[in-house]
């Protein structure tokens, strides 16, 4: 049993590395979202920099910012295997779970990449208030993010298998992934005006609940959207 | 002969309710006659929920036993859902507008219906961006459910961002009945009118199913 | 060690391409399917691999361990078909060294290596794939199809795009894969059907096989 989950997890992990190997040659999703990041970030602090802006202003500009950069290239790995014609390999190589827990770990690992990124430059650019407890910001953009991760997974596969574009994907994962989104900015924006642990609690815990238990339906429903 | 009596009913019992939202209700405690667009509003959005749940009933069936009928039952749901959601949207706009003198708000109540809305919008927009019949149903089936899932999360955490706006302790059903006996009768009434008028319509959208499949040669294979 | 196809059919739409057909494959045997374009050769390997479920019917296998449908024995199921595309960023090495790893497979560097000598691909093994002729594709998707020594090998017009050599080189694949396990090829070519066909499905479009 335990060889089993060892190989499981070997498989998932080849497949990202696969993916960070194609990522690091082709750029597709560093430039695409990098650039998403920067004319947002360039267009909020152009208009807004100078001004001190309370901290909830602040979580709403970073989590918009984040919001729109992932959903600019998160569909793009699954959308290409099927354009490229390799998911019919991978279907034969490996179970639904092992291809889903791959590209999830995948796309966690592109979002975090995302936030190492863009909140040093928002930081850099912006006149943020003194006293925020940093600590609990990276906590809650790394938990929003894996959230984001989480729900678009499957929302990608469903969008590739329907060969639609990459611009669907906020379309539809907007309504579902709202909740994570109004948390998170919450959360956010106390951890900006110097929150305590104590006092983002409720919204961590809410994170890591949805995280759970989208990631356990998306596990379940993922074989119906990739077999045929 | 039942279906013709059954209809008339409706018929009348609509026109009854819709009577007596105007008439035979008091005016209720500091909202006055605006109170009376409970007697639709919230039926519609109760409507609203009951419509989603029917369509993600009939996903799920869909995925188990692959019938495409399922998925036309679904996809019809899902319609009459969006109808009705739209028009709870509007009605609960006019009586934001006439209330708090604002049409829009995002108190929890005003965010739950929209983003039902969007919820909608999403799995129509879905179903239109594939072609193929079979994956089509297959994809706005499961993400039928995944919407379902997150929406549990939503009217959890938005009373918590958000004061509420929304006339809770004076008219809600859910806050406890404080509502006048007589007002009470015809909410009451008026939500099993739009309740039968969605069985209706769900009637209408199984036997149009039946005959989409009979049309396009599809056997229970 | 066998396969058992029961009454299978398959449709798309309104489209029927398999109704009806029943099969038996054993090993030892050579098997080849055979008919005119869409007459659903390449449906009946897809469906035997496990790439497309099937509308009605039973695909069963036998093996000495175990009893399963084709998704199952995913582990045992080699396919060589035109519709299998690798990533073209990566080195014939670097594809089938993932793929090995995606299978929970246990290959050295080497042995991966020895496997692309065999299919005369060692020249190029470290070349991205996307700059390979269609015969050199051809030659890893048999490389890719043999990575797990699979007890069940379906082959989709493999001769294709091959020169003599290539052509040489399959020869050689279907007759060991006779002796170790099943092996079943989709042809057109009244030649190879000659050749390889000890047991011949004939498909006609929309039609029922040799029940």
């Amino acid at each position: 049993m335990g060889r089993i989950f060892y190989n499981s997890l070997r498989g998932a992990w080849a497949l990202v590395k696969k993916d960070l190997v194609d990522e690091l040659r082709t750029r597709y999703a560093i430039t695409t979202m990098g650039l998403f990041a920067l004319t947002t970030l360039v267009m909020v602090s152009f208009s807004t920099g100078i001004f001190s802006l309370d901290a909830g202003l602040h979580a709403a500009f970073l989590w918009i910012i984040i919001f729109f950069s992932a959903m600019s290239a998160l569909a793009r790995s699954f959308i290409k295997e099927e354009e490229k014609g390799t998911a019919a390999a991978l279907r034969l190589s490996a179970p639904p779970e092992i291809i889903f827990t791959g590209k999830l770990l995948y796309n966690v690992l592109l979002l975090l990449g995302l936030v190492v990124v863009v909140l040093p430059l928002y930081l850099f650019l912006m006149n943020l208030p003194p006293g925020a407890n940093y600590a609990l910001v990276i906590l809650l953009l790394f938990s929003g993010t894996a959230c984001l991760a989480g729900a678009t997974t499957i929302l990608a596969a469903m969008i590739s298998r329907a060969g639609a574009k990459n611009s669907l994907l906020p379309v539809i994962a907007f309504p579902v992934l709202l909740p994570v989104l109004l948390t998170a900015i919450r959360g956010t924006s106390i951890a900006l005006a110097g929150g305590k642990a104590g006092g983002v609690s409720a919204e961590l815990t809410f994170l890591l609940s949805y995280l759970l238990i989208i990631v356990t339906a998306s596990l379940l429903l993922f074989p119906f959207v990739w077999e045929d | 002969m039942i279906a013709i009596v059954l209809k008339i009913l409706l018929a009348a019992w609509m026109v009854m309710v819709t009577v007596a939202a105007f008439i035979y209700a008091p005016p209720a405690l500091g909202l006055g006659d605006l109170a009376r667009i409970i007697f639709f509003h919230v039926p519609l959005a109760w409507v609203s929920v009951l419509a989603y749940l029917v369509s993600m009933v009939h996903s799920i069936r869909y995925l188990r036993n692959g019938l495409m009928i399922e998925d036309h039952k679904a996809a019809l749901n899902a319609e009459i859902g969006l109808i009705f959601t739209v028009l709870a949207t509007v009605t609960g706009s006019i009586f934001a507008r006439y209330t708090w003198g604002m049409f829009w708000n995002w108190d929890p109540r005003e965010s739950s219906i929209f983003i039902l809305l969007l919820i909608y919008c999403a799995y129509f927009v879905l179903r239109s961006a594939v072609e193929d019949e079979t994956r089509r149903a297959r994809m706005a089936s499961v993400f039928s459910i995944i919407a379902f899932i997150s929406v549990p999360f939503l009217v959890f955490i938005i009373p918590r961002v958000y004061a509420t706006l929304h006339p809770d302790p004076i008219i809600s059903v859910e806050a406890g009945f404080q509502m006048d006996a007589k007002m009470f009768r015809v909410f009451i009434a008026s939500l099993l009118g739009f309740t039968g008028l969605y069985a209706w319509l769900a009637n209408i959208a199984s036997r149009l199913s039946a005959l989409i499949g009979g049309m396009e040669g599809e056997k229970d294979v | 060690m066998r396969i058992e196809i029961k009454k299978l059919a398959k449709s798309y739409r309104r489209k029927k391409v398999l109704r009806d057909l029943s099969w038996q494959l054993e090993k030892g045997k050579s098997y080849v399917v055979t008919g005119p374009n869409g007459s659903g050769k390449s449906t009946l390997l897809r469906l035997l691999s496990g790439l497309e479920k099937m509308t009605a019917g039973e695909i069963v296998f036998y093996t000495g361990e175990m009893t399963a449908d084709p998704i199952t024995m995913r582990g045992s199921i080699g396919l060589v078909s035109p519709d299998i595309q690798f990533y073209g960023q990566l080195s014939p090495l670097e594809n089938l060294t993932f793929f090995a790893a995606l299978r929970g497979l246990n290959r050295s560097r080497d042995s991966l290596e020895n496997l692309l000598t065999g299919v005369q691909l060692a020249e190029d093994r470290h070349r991205p794939v996307g700059a390979f002729s269609s015969g050199m594709k051809q030659r890893l998707r048999l490389a890719f199809a043999l990575l797990h020594e699979p007890g069940f090998l379906f082959l989709d017009e493999p001769f294709t795009n091959l020169d003599r050599a290539g052509k040489e080189l399959v020869n050689q694949i279907i007759a060991n894969q006779v002796s170790r396990g099943i092996v079943l090829i989709a042809t057109n070519e009244p030649s190879e059907v000659e050749r390889f066909g000890q047991d011949i499905l004939q498909l006609a479009p929309r039609s029922m096989g040799p029940g």
